[in-house]
């Protein structure tokens, strides 16, 4: 029994005592285990924003388009970047700011207009600051005498293609539209669209004639309650065929468009209301009317030889090819009045092209609205006249380059 | 009979002795503990929030991050522009241009306010005179940074 309370006592006397000793212990460690565990928690975040930062990688290009200064940014690392702001500093030393707040994955690419960069050359120093604390440099005179090792270079240019942009204004752009003949009356021809509003007109000795009109604006007048802004054209043709008389007329026009800063443009996306209106009277003849969108390079414009002699007397100037050499060519519309019928067709549609610019070429390019007329006559009536008026009405509404 | 009688008192005398000894024992430890244990605390404390401390400015310090954007002269000022990133405010308390000190102003760019406090995003340093060689910026986390100047531009 004495054995047994001398033993009691002395676990009771020890456990105080592991007790103190354990309490002291903890009061001593838990605070430092705490502040330690929110150090290594901190050096973890840390090591993540760095790794982070370091796989950030931007490039920048500005554009001029319409007169409208754009910033493309591609994320070309290989994490996620938070673009802050834009930093712009004049040749003055006055600081411009501007909040970007764009996100881009990897690969991914965005445009930004920014109205201070449409005069880039007032500008010293223009940078992009991510979240991350990278700053890429868009133009930087000092870039071979960096300042702080923390600020890196990327590989930007301020004049490199391209950006996808939209075109809402053609009439600010460079238009050419082409009057291109073939047949029997013309034979294959070539020439500059006639002034707005002049009719051109073509008489043979055998009373075969048309005429050809251009309006830009276009004018509206063969549709009821029509109206078309200033990103308009249209083009009115007549054909007459007198009795007895056969031969098939083949006529384009086209109305080209130069695309600006379309180098490696892979797709072109065109927006147009059409209005078209065809009236003919046919014995067995048949009259076509159609609507193309095609791309060509400068080069193919080049090669189709235009001249703006006067069709009076030189209109005769040889074609190669009776064709455009196109990139990319696409039916929009088709309208036909068959034979033997007097029928008038007409209707105002609206149409969204893709155009892919396939294989991507660094040259720019060039939009063509080629409008495609043919008359096809036969000499089966002696004592009929045939005839065919062709009108199209066609507004550019939207462009976008890609 | 006496020899058993005896023999028993001398065993209940040497258990309550032995009770006795280890309530004064344990009085005395306990006794000793909490006149001791306010001095072990504040020593313990004090050892422990050193390391404490140590350890916190050790994390606020790795959490301080910064770019230096720009530096340009415009008349008599010279213009620091940095950007914070990093997880911790800080503040700038000494701008040291070539070898003495200067006054310095810093503005946040997007409010334009003056601030003494750097959090997250741009912000200008405006130094009151312009250096020919160095200019040092010393944060209130005691961390140094030293932009070496080479030409104006």
């Amino acid at each position: 029994m004495k054995l047994r309370l001398r033993i009691g006592i002395s676990n009771l006397v020890s456990s105080i005592l592991f007790l103190v000793l354990l309490l002291s212990i903890l009061a001593f460690f838990v605070p430092i285990a705490s502040a330690q565990g929110k150090l290594l928690d901190m050096g973890k975040r840390v090591v993540e924003l760095e790794t982070l930062r370091s796989h950030e990688r931007l490039e920048a290009m500005v554009h001029h388009v319409n007169d409208t200064a754009y910033l493309s940014i591609i994320n070309m690392g290989g994490a996620k970047s938070f673009i802050d702001v834009l930093y712009l500093r004049s040749k003055e030393n006055t600081v411009s700011i501007k909040k970007v707040n764009m996100e881009l994955s990897p690969r991914e690419e965005a445009t930004v207009e920014i109205p201070e960069l449409k005069h880039l050359n007032n500008y010293t120093k223009a940078l992009i600051i991510t979240s991350y604390g990278n700053v890429f440099y868009i133009i930087d005179p000092e870039n071979s005498n960096s300042l702080n090792n923390s600020v890196y270079l990327n590989n930007s240019s301020s004049e490199q293609p391209l950006p996808p942009y939209n075109i809402s204004a053609i009439n600010t752009l460079q238009t050419l539209g082409v009057n291109l003949w073939s047949g029997k009356m013309a034979s294959t021809k070539i020439w500059y669209r006639n002034n707005d509003g002049e009719t051109v007109v073509f008489v043979n000795e055998t009373n075969s004639k048309y005429y050809v009109t251009w309006h830009e604006p276009a004018d509206t007048s063969y549709w009821e309650n029509l109206t078309m802004n200033s990103n308009s054209f249209s083009v009115y043709e007549h054909l007459y065929v007198n009795a007895g008389l056969d031969g098939n007329q083949d006529h384009w026009y086209a109305y080209i468009i130069e695309l600006p800063n379309s180098e490696n443009a892979g797709e072109i996306i065109v927006n147009i209301t059409v209005a078209y209106y065809v009236k003919a009277k046919t014995a067995s003849d048949i009259a076509k009317h159609e609507l193309y969108l095609a791309l060509i390079t400068k080069d193919q414009l080049q090669s189709i030889a235009i001249t703006d002699d006067p069709p009076t007397y030189e209109y005769n100037i040889p074609m190669e090819s009776n064709n455009l050499e196109i990139m990319y060519v696409t039916k929009t519309l088709t309208v036909r009045i068959p034979s033997w019928s007097t029928l008038t067709k007409y209707n105002v549609e609206n149409y969204v092209i893709n155009i892919e610019a396939s294989p991507k070429t660094a040259t720019t390019k060039y939009l063509a609205i080629i409008i495609y007329n043919t008359f096809i006559t036969n000499a089966i009536s002696s004592s009929k006249s045939r005839w065919a008026t062709f009108s199209i009405a066609i507004q550019v509404n939207q462009i976008t380059v890609r | 009979m006496n020899l058993k009688n005896n023999f028993k008192h001398y065993f209940f005398t040497k258990a309550i002795s032995n009770i006795v000894a280890a309530l004064i024992l344990i009085s005395i430890v306990l006794a000793s503990y909490i006149i001791a244990s306010h001095r072990i605390h504040y020593l313990a404390g004090l050892r422990s929030s050193s390391i404490v401390e140590a350890y916190d400015i050790r994390a606020r310090k790795i959490g301080t991050l910064f770019s230096i954007v720009d530096v340009f002269v415009n008349e008599s000022e010279t213009h620091i522009l940095i950007y914070s990133y990093g997880f911790e405010k800080f503040k700038i308390k000494t701008v040291i241009s070539d070898n003495s000190t200067s006054d310095f102003i810093v503005r946040n760019t997007l409010t334009e306010q003056i601030t003494e406090s750097i959090e997250k995003g741009l912000y200008e340093i405006i130094v009151s005179n312009i250096p020919s060689s160095r200019l040092i910026l010393i944060t209130d986390k005691g961390d140094f940074y030293e932009i070496k100047i080479k030409n104006w531009y």
